[in-house]
């Protein structure tokens, strides 16, 4: 398959890496030094299990590529105002866009230029990041995606894309309820980030007080309770799934956003915390937390406040 | 008047210095390089419009002092368990306690240990620091403190510690009405310090922002619907009183537990934060805003091990 990948960060390039290892005709769009470096020596690919180089072309310039059969969209949310018009050439009459960003408004802001039809939506389940020029570091013992089409359909489209990532070792979920899907990850990742990067903190130590706990069950339940108001039953397991999962990471796992703060880089705000306040807001569902958290980050939204 | 000031740092210090200054027999309870200065260079007191070094009897432990006829409580309120204990030697029969230390549950406690009748509750108006050892820097124009009786008399004791606050050139008021006065404080105070620590930004600074905005007004409703479940009725315009405070601030200027956390000292975040949702549960009034910025501050209450 002739596959795109709109954004090679950490999460992007390991997916286009498996993809490319299993014979796909995978182009890698990155920037800066990850680029020089990759069109240099090729993706060094670090997973639990195993590393290997894979030679894969690399390019700023999707003009360069022309049409695709897939484009996996994984730029971070921030930088979509400038990815989405730029990945136009990739796009031609039987392109699908797969789009693994975090939210649940990737999906229609995509489609919004390119057509709905066009674009699924997606997960990543994996941890994944450049560790340094050309090299990423992938944590999670299974690499893993969900995604579907948005009306439910096993379309051939995307029984073939499952069936390309699963002969790339990736662990491809077809899901007949992606929006689902998309939401409970949503009301996981939204909050907890967001909690994680206002405490200066890693999710799982805050977990282990009970007013941490309490704090995270409350904010959980405003995302719960707008999927709801969007028509997406989320109910107390997919709260109970959360909290577990909280204590299942390691202790020092700072999660992306906090990652992005002490770093002084851009927080992707408006796709998780900011979007739960503004969806909040359409469907008349108070986000009391969720407004709070957004409040005290936004600050830091494009990197650090200037000093006063 | 025998006076003694347990907690000489930069408000214990103020009112210490200025007390001795018009002739008072003070004794200034301190500890480290703070007591070693000014054992031996006395206490200096820079004013905005003032500086004056006053030879003050300075000591680490109360014992050397004995009973007086005043003592100014004013460590922070993370060291009570021990510094309650620790006045011992300085309360007889005829000694009265003003405690000025932020929150509301400063009297009650040294009350248990000391008897409420002993005990005056009270505030403190005045942004002081230590600068270096033996040396206190005054920022705001006046000092004032607000005190009275708890049942509000205007006792022949309240009268004479007033007198002598007023002889020292210190604004004191004499409330015949003193909780309103402490949770006036609160109103603004635990907002302002709360929000602007989790944010990291000065209150002046987070206000400013839109999002801000709405959040301190949130938190301020906060307080003032707990206030008005305990028996002090607060208003739209005391809210709106609050916020005028806040937005008065200079910009840049840091609230006292900002500035502890910046420093990485041990928090008042119990008096400050944590009291609004515990008295909240009391008077079955939600505090999710003080719940979650509890939660947030939480793990940096005790700093680092180095400053505990």
């Amino acid at each position: 398959m002739r596959i795109a990948i709109m954004g090679a960060g950490g999460i992007g390039s390991c997916y286009g890496g498996l993809l490319a290892r299993a014979g796909n005709d995978v182009t890698l769009i990155a920037r800066g030094a990850h680029l020089q470096a990759l069109k240099q020596n090729g993706l060094q690919l670090n997973c639990p299990d195993e590393s290997f180089t894979v030679q894969v072309p690399a390019t700023d310039d999707p003009s360069e590529i022309g049409p695709v059969d897939l484009v996996l969209f994984t730029v971070k949310t921030n930088q979509n105002s400038d990815a989405i018009p730029v990945m136009k050439p990739l796009i031609g009459n039987d392109t699908t866009v797969l789009t693994l960003q975090n939210g649940v408004e990737s999906a229609g802001e995509i489609g919004q230029d390119y057509g709905v039809d066009r674009v699924l939506p997606g997960a990543a389940y994996i941890v994944a990041y450049v560790v340094s020029p050309g090299e990423v570091t992938q944590h999670n013992p299974e690499v893993r995606i969900a995604f579907g089409e948005s009306g439910g359909a096993l379309s051939p489209r995307a029984i073939s894309i499952r069936d390309t990532l699963s002969e790339a070792s990736i662990t491809a979920d077809l899901s007949d309820d992606i929006a689902k899907v998309i939401w409970s990850k949503f009301l996981f990742n939204a909050p907890v980030n967001a909690m994680a990067s206002a405490a200066r903190t890693p999710p799982r130590q805050l977990m282990e007080t009970p007013e941490g706990s309490a704090s995270f069950r409350t904010a959980m339940q405003e995302v719960a309770n707008i999927g709801q108001a969007k028509g997406v039953h989320l109910g107390e397991a997919a709260i109970d799934n959360a909290m577990d999962f909280i204590g299942t990471v390691s202790i020092t796992a700072r999660g992306s956003m906090l990652t992005d703060l002490d770093a002084g880089r851009p927080l992707e705000l408006e796709a998780t915390v900011g979007s739960v306040c503004r969806i909040g807001r359409q469907v008349n569902v108070p986000t009391p937390i969720n407004n709070l958290l957004y409040a005290l980050l936004l600050p830091y939204k494009d990197g650090p406040p200037g000093e006063s | 008047m025998r006076i003694a000031i347990m907690g000489a740092g930069g408000i214990g210090g103020c009112y210490g210095g200025l007390l001795a200054r018009s002739g008072n027999d003070v004794t200034v309870i301190a500890r480290g390089a703070h007591l070693a200065a000014i054992r031996e260079k006395g206490l200096q007191l820079v004013q905005p419009d003032a500086d004056f070094t006053v030879d003050v009897a300075a000591t680490g432990d109360p014992s050397e002092v004995g009973p007086v006829d005043l003592v100014i409580f004013s460590v922070k309120g993370h060291q009570n368990p021990e510094a309650v204990p620790l006045i011992k030697p300085l309360v007889g029969d005829g000694t009265t306690v003003l405690t000025i230390q932020n929150g509301l549950g400063s009297a009650e406690e040294l009350g248990k240990v000391y008897g409420a009748e002993r005990v005056l509750p009270g505030s403190a108006f005045v942004i002081s620091n230590i600068v270096s050892p033996g040396v206190v820097k005054q920022q705001s124009p006046v000092p004032r403190i607000a005190f009275g009786e708890s049942n509000g008399d205007r006792s022949a004791r309240a009268t004479a510690i007033y007198e002598t606050l007023s002889t020292a050139g210190i604004q004191a008021e004499l409330s015949d009405d003193i909780s309103r006065v402490l949770w006036s404080k609160m109103l603004y105070n635990s907002p302002a310090n709360g929000m602007a620590s989790a944010a990291r930004l000065s209150p002046k600074d987070l206000i400013e922002t839109p999002e801000g905005a709405k959040m301190f007004r949130s938190a301020i409703q906060e307080v003032a619907d707990v206030g008005s479940a305990s028996g002090v009725p607060f208003g739209e315009e005391d809210v709106q009183g609050a916020i005028d405070l806040i937005t008065a601030r200079p910009m840049g200027a840091r609230g006292s537990m900002q500035a502890d956390l910046e420093a990485r000292r041990p928090l008042e975040l119990e008096a400050m934060v944590g009291s609004v949702g515990r008295i909240g549960r009391e008077v079955n009034v939600l505090t999710p805003i003080f719940d979650v910025l509890y939660t947030l501050l939480l793990p940096h209450i005790d700093g680092s091990p180095e400053n505990r």
